[in-house]
């Protein structure tokens, strides 16, 4: 060829090669054809084969012809096959997706089918399908399939005797190999976070050593982060690796209403009812006997959403003075409203009876803030968060969580908008404030360093403002609340808790509480303020009122300056006097009008000025007239 | 019966198989131009060829040969510079001479291979064998166990037999010494493989001349009867001479070794115009920083931070944001304000608050400072740094490529490939009469080959080997590497894969400049397995490139036989000066000067040359464009 000039395609050759092409394409089609007349005449023979492998081995994607595929396999080895031809067929067939994976190597089908010929043929060779997948991934590290793959044929090689014993450290050892090639790999992170607990099991290995292993995988991870802050598969293993505490549910307390003939039970959590809490009460033999009645939340204002909530009213089906109520509510009678949190023993509560508050200064219908602060609070007897990894004790766990927020503080001293950083350093605050309880000095500390580092990411990382609003209110809320408590006059100085009864001395009463101009976006545990007859939230961001359903003896609420768009949950608040949701966003007349469907308070003053759809279409005297027919007690405030 | 060209016009004339000279072969001939291109060597590549280690010996002793016999011959040369042919002022080229100003302080050692316990002796251990010539008949004792020579006892026989031939009216004659001395060897080594009998001859020439040399003397120093005597009897030396004679085809050892950024100048042209498919690359693996007596691996990819263990979390995050920084500096002028003029080491250490060695890798490892990072400021600081950075990454977790077979000949032979292809001629040791200039126009019109033979061109590309001594100033002050070639036995560290690169930063090795070293192994096909091949070079300071490099060797390299297992023993060590040289003088507007290879690693300089050249000899034509696609070949016209 030296020596010789080429030239350049001419238009003719480039027609030919369109011709050539299309024709491609045309006996593609028909190909495709032919094998779902096939298929649907239930043809499972050779030519179907035929077929099937002419077809994937264009397009390892077509799904419906796997499956055709699979049914002729099946068809050709039921019968008089012995196993060497089953054996043999398989092989066969494994080379030929060895082949097609390489049109695709990302391909569901292609993983699917190999997966299924190794579960049917009768001699898988496990070790090559290592080999293979070995391969993949130094083609690929990141390939997601590649690493399922490999667990596939991990959990298979772990069942013979001879890989058992090692496999677990030679792939934890892989994923090092992978991870310090890039460490950008979360399929290689996460690989590891499923190893490690099987590490752990090892029975030679005692616990300094282990330990030392799990010492060896901060540093690891360390090193990571500081490479690359800005490398999140890095971080998530970190966090993977600090865990989170279950938080535990628990009841924060519970009282019998004479007047209206009610329970009042109050969760620190939203939860379920998978089975009706028990009630039984005392009879004259002293015996204990089940109360019959139902459940319900006072959550939102659908059935539906009193399928779950803080606050549950049981309403006996006779009404009658009882003596000595007790709720028993079970784990598995609950569902949690997240996987952060369980309710971990039976509960039994017993029922304070008296009249409802705003009647009488009884004593008896109270929550005691003592409870609520001591609820918050990590159970330090059950540490569970990293026993799959290696059981701590809470000085250990104390320890770890403080000398990595040093980490991470000297980390954002070189980087201080690592927003990376930033949300480790709210999640290990956080996580050391519910260990050493919400009332404590250093509790209230990291509260407010939780808001400064929301504050900060809330304008780093404008893609999560929403999520960083949410955080911080979370803790000016349990701040304010620490506060309340701190602040009341006659807040006990000692406590003492024991399996969540309330303490029959030494109660506080509180009624009012003020939370303004924090730039609040949600109240997360509406239920601690069940006991507020008045309660301020003006000047925050919030966007919904619902919470409101909650709070049953609420008198006054004034949420003026929020970010509400519709008034709910009120119409079930018999005590209401006085709502103030003036300056708030709320859109159309019927937003505001529909919160008092069903209205159950008596005199009522609602300001609703200042809302937008004032300002659309003021229609004042009509608004009053319907405002009339559906709540008659209730007056309403419109002004522009 | 000398082949004559039937073509005797072309376009261009090429001089020299150099890398310049190469590359503008393939991209004139690629758009058409008439090429033909000679090159007086029997090899390509020029003074950046890779050699074999026969060739290279070859190549040191007609280098040095040349220092030793240059000073009577220049009489002789003067008058041949004029000549008249055709009216044309015939200017004679002088290869040898020209060739050997770019080098200087060459020497090479051999040392002797440490022995394995079942090696057969090359020397007999028959004590009946006495040394000839000399009257003291005592015979020569060799240790049983290791084969050295017992010279407490010996060595007052060689001692006097270099007495004897330096000072005997006997041997005047340069042939007659190197007889004695061959006997001598001969007498001893009984093993007469062809290896052996070439490492006899060789090292027997070598005496010879050195004995010459020093016969001219008056007074024959103790340290010069030392040498002598010594060399007589070190039967080691020849042995090892003979093994890597032996296995010389294996090695192609670059006279100017150079590394292939992964993204730059040269990477970019392979790939285009397609001479990427003639060659082959491996990644280079690791670079190494000393410091006190330690070697560190230096971090110089994301990966490579990560796995560092031997800095701290905070040095790691401080490292990587300057990195960061800089593979994109341009775009946060902000961060470098105020100190663009200042040097780069006050940005690092004021604004980024890196010190100590990590300072040191980025200076000279990262940034590839050769020189003194007292003459770098902040904006050339960054664009190395930038320049190596955008190299991690594409072909996988390094910077650089390093040429298979060797560099310098190989992308070289490449670009010829090309030239060749589109129709350029190629005659290798083919040397050059006279060019030939037109005095009234002063331009070059042609030239006369050793044949004879007028061959005429519109340009003429020469390598300045080739050019003619007139145009030679003298004493000019030209860019000066001290390089050493050495072939040791082992890796220099650990785990350093196929190639490794081996930085001193400034004053750890009492050295002024920074000193590379780059090693090479069998992966790279440059050298035979358990050969490793090390490249050392520095700007040149002191009085030698010995002295220059010596004591960085000695940190690498075992001197002392025996002294540590753990260590790579040295076979084969050539030390020596090049230069990139300049002509101040006026040269013929059409002929093109190749510049010698430069001091720093890569290609990059060169190729950038290279292709100014190209748009100088043909404005607004493309350089090197790809060829047609393969998957076109059907359609060949």
């Amino acid at each position: 060829m030296h020596g010789r000039k080429r030239a350049k395609p001419t238009a003719e050759v480039e027609k030919l090669r369109k011709e050539r092409e299309a024709s491609k394409i045309k006996e593609y089609n028909g190909i495709v054809a032919a094998c779902f007349e096939k298929k649907t005449k239930c043809e499972y023979d050779k030519e179907a084969f035929i077929l099937t492998t002419k077809i994937l081995s264009q397009n390892p994607d077509f799904y419906t012809i796997w499956n055709f595929r699979r049914s002729v396999l099946l068809n050709e080895i039921s019968g008089d096959c012995s196993e060497e031809e089953k054996q043999q067929k398989f092989s066969s067939e494994l080379l030929f997706l060895q082949e097609v994976f390489r049109l695709n190597p990302k391909s569901y089908w292609i993983f699917n089918h190999r997966r299924w010929c190794l579960d049917n043929m009768p001699n898988p060779d496990w070790k090559n399908e290592l080999d293979l997948v070995c391969k993949m991934l130094d083609m690929d590290a990141r390939n997601f399939h590649g690493w399922g793959y490999r667990r596939y044929v991990i959990s298979k090689l772990s069942c013979i005797d001879s890989y058992a014993v090692n496999i677990c450290k030679t792939e934890f050892d892989f994923t090092t190999t992978k991870i310090n090639q890039n460490f950008s790999n979360y399929s290689a992170w996460h690989q590891r976070s499923k190893l490690l607990p099987k590490l752990m099991e090892d029975k030679e290995l005692d616990d300094q050593r282990k330990k030392n292993l799990i010492d060896q995988e901060f540093e690891l991870v360390k090193s990571a982060f500081y490479t690359d802050p800005d490398d999140q598969s890095a971080w998530l293993y970190h966090w993977w690796l600090i865990g989170r505490e279950i938080r535990h549910i628990s009841v924060l307390g519970a009282y019998y209403d004479t007047q209206n003939f009610q329970i009042v039970l109050a969760f620190d959590d939203e939860v379920g009812m998978l089975t009706p809490f028990q009630v039984t009460c005392k009879d004259d033999t002293s015996q204990f006997n089940i109360v019959e009645g139902h459940w319900r939340s006072v959550s939102g204002d659908s059935d539906l959403d009193r399928m779950y909530g803080f606050v549950w009213i049981f309403t006996p089906n006779m009404k009658s003075t009882f003596t000595e109520l007790v709720v028993t509510v079970k784990p598995e009678w609950i569902v949690p409203s997240h996987s952060g949190v369980k309710l971990v023993r039976n509960i039994q509560m017993c029922c304070h009876v008296g009249q409802l508050p705003q009647q009488s200064q009884d004593k008896l219908i109270q929550m005691s803030p003592q409870i609520v602060t001591e609820n918050m609070k990590i159970d330090p007897s059950s540490l569970c968060s990293r026993e799959d990894i290696l059981p701590v004790t809470i000085q250990e766990r104390i320890n770890r969580l403080q000398s990595e927020i040093i980490t991470v503080k000297e980390l954002l001293e070189i980087e201080p908008e690592s927003k990376w950083s930033l949300q480790t350093l709210s999640i290990l605050l956080r996580e050391l404030k519910y260990i050493s309880g919400l009332n404590t000095e250093e509790a209230m500390n990291n509260d407010q360093e939780v808001i400064t580092i929301c504050d900060q990411l809330i304008n780093i990382d404008k893609l999560r403002t929403k999520r960083f609003e949410d955080l911080r209110s979370k803790a000016i809320f349990e701040t304010a609340i620490n506060n309340l408590i701190q602040t009341s006059p006659n807040a006990p100085q000692e406590i003492t808790f024991r399996d969540n009864k309330l303490l029959t001395s030494e109660k506080t009463q509180l009624s009012t509480f003020t939370l303004t101009s924090k730039n609040l976006t949600l109240i997360p545990t509406p239920s601690i303020l069940l006991y507020i007859r008045i309660l301020d939230l003006s000047h925050n961001k919030l966007t919904s009122i619902i919470f409101l359903s909650n709070l049953i003896h609420l008198q006054e609420v004034d949420i003026c300056n929020n970010c509400i768009s519709c008034i709910n949950g009120v119409n079930k608040l018999r005590f209401l006097r006085v709502l103030n949701v003036q300056s708030n966003l709320i859109e159309s007349w019927e937003a505001a009008k529909n919160g008092f469907v069903k209205w159950q308070g008596g005199e009522c003053r609602v300001n609703l000025s200042g809302n937008p759809f004032i300002d659309k279409n003021f229609e004042e005297t009509k608004w009053k007239i319907e405002m009339n027919e559906i709540a008659q007690n209730v007056n309403i405030t419109i002004k522009p | 019966m000398p082949q004559l060209l039937e073509v005797t016009e072309y376009d261009v004339i090429i001089l020299g198989t150099g890398y310049i000279e190469s590359i503008l072969a393939g991209a004139l001939a690629r758009i058409g131009k008439s090429v033909l291109h000679l090159d007086a060597n029997n090899f390509y590549g020029g003074n950046w060829s890779s050699l074999n280690f026969r060739e290279l010996l070859e190549w040191t002793r007609s280098i040095k040969g040349f220092v030793e016999f240059s000073v009577n011959k220049s009489n002789q040369e003067r008058q041949e510079r004029q000549e008249r042919i055709e009216g044309k002022k015939a200017l004679m080229t002088n290869f040898t001479k020209v060739r050997q100003q770019a080098y200087s302080t060459i020497e090479y050692e051999i040392y002797p291979i440490p022995k394995q316990v079942d090696d057969i002796p090359l020397v007999e251990n028959d004590d009946s064998e006495t040394v000839p010539k000399v009257e003291s008949q005592e015979t020569l004792q060799y240790d049983q166990d290791d084969n050295i020579v017992d010279s407490a006892i010996t060595q007052p026989d060689y001692d006097a037999l270099a007495r004897f031939l330096l000072t005997s009216e006997e041997y005047e004659q340069n042939d007659t010494i190197a007889n004695v001395i061959t006997e001598q060897f001969k007498s001893k080594i009984l093993v007469r493989t062809r290896e052996n009998e070439e490492a006899i001859a060789i090292e027997s020439s070598r005496l010879a001349q050195l004995l010459q040399m020093h016969k001219n003397s008056e007074n024959i120093s103790e340290e010069t009867l030392r040498h002598v005597s010594t060399s007589l009897s070190n039967f080691e030396r020849i042995e090892t001479l003979a093994v890597l004679l032996k296995e010389s085809k294996r090695y192609c050892l670059d006279l100017a070794p150079k590394l292939v950024p992964c993204r730059g100048e040269l990477i970019e042209l392979l790939i285009n115009s397609g001479v990427a498919k003639y060659l082959e690359f491996k990644a280079m693996d690791k670079t190494y920083i000393y410091s006190v007596d330690a070697f560190d691996k230096v971090p110089c990819s994301k990966e490579d931070v990560f796995t560092n263990q031997s800095i701290s979390l905070v040095e790691k995050r401080k490292l990587m944001r300057f990195l960061t920084f800089a593979l994109d500096y341009t775009n946060f002028p902000d961060t470098y304000k105020g100190y663009e003029e200042k040097l780069f080491v006050t940005l690092l250490t004021e604004k980024f608050k890196i010190d100590g060695k990590l300072l040191m890798a980025v200076l000279y490892a990262i940034a590839l400072i050769r020189n003194d990072a007292n003459d770098v400021n902040t904006i050339q600081g960054l664009e190395k740094t930038q320049r190596y950075l955008r190299s991690l990454g594409r072909y996988g977790n390094t910077a650089f490529l390093v040429g298979l077979y060797g560099c310098g000949s190989e992308i070289a032979q490449g670009f010829c490939r090309i030239c060749a292809v589109y129709g350029g001629i190629y005659m290798l040791d083919h040397s050059v009469k006279h060019l030939l200039i037109d005095e009234s126009s002063n331009k070059f019109t042609g030239l006369v080959d050793v044949n004879d033979q007028q061959i005429s061109s519109t340009f003429l590309v020469s390598s300045i080997d080739y050019l003619p001594p007139i145009f030679f100033k003298g004493n000019e002050c030209w860019e000066t590497t001290s390089r050493a070639i050495v072939i040791i036995d082992k890796f220099i560290h650990e785990e350093s894969g196929d190639a490794s690169l081996t930085i001193y930063p400034p004053e750890t090795v009492k050295n002024k400049y920074p000193i590379t070293v780059l090693q090479l192994s069998a992966g790279t096909q440059t050298c035979p397995e358990d050969r490793y091949v090390l490249y050392l070079s520095t700007k040149a300071n002191g009085q030698n490139a010995k002295e220059d490099l010596i004591n960085a060797l000695d940190k690498l390299v075992n001197f002392t036989i025996n002294k540590d297992k753990g260590i790579p023993n040295p076979l084969f060590a050539l030390f020596y000066r090049q230069k990139k040289r300049t002509i101040s003088s006026e040269v013929p507007e059409n002929i093109i000067l190749a510049g010698d290879p430069d001091s720093s690693l890569d290609f990059e300089e060169a190729t950038i040359q290279a292709k100014q050249f190209f748009e100088k000899m043909c404005p607004g034509e493309e350089f090197l464009p790809a060829g047609p696609d393969p998957d076109e070949e059907e359609f060949i016209v």
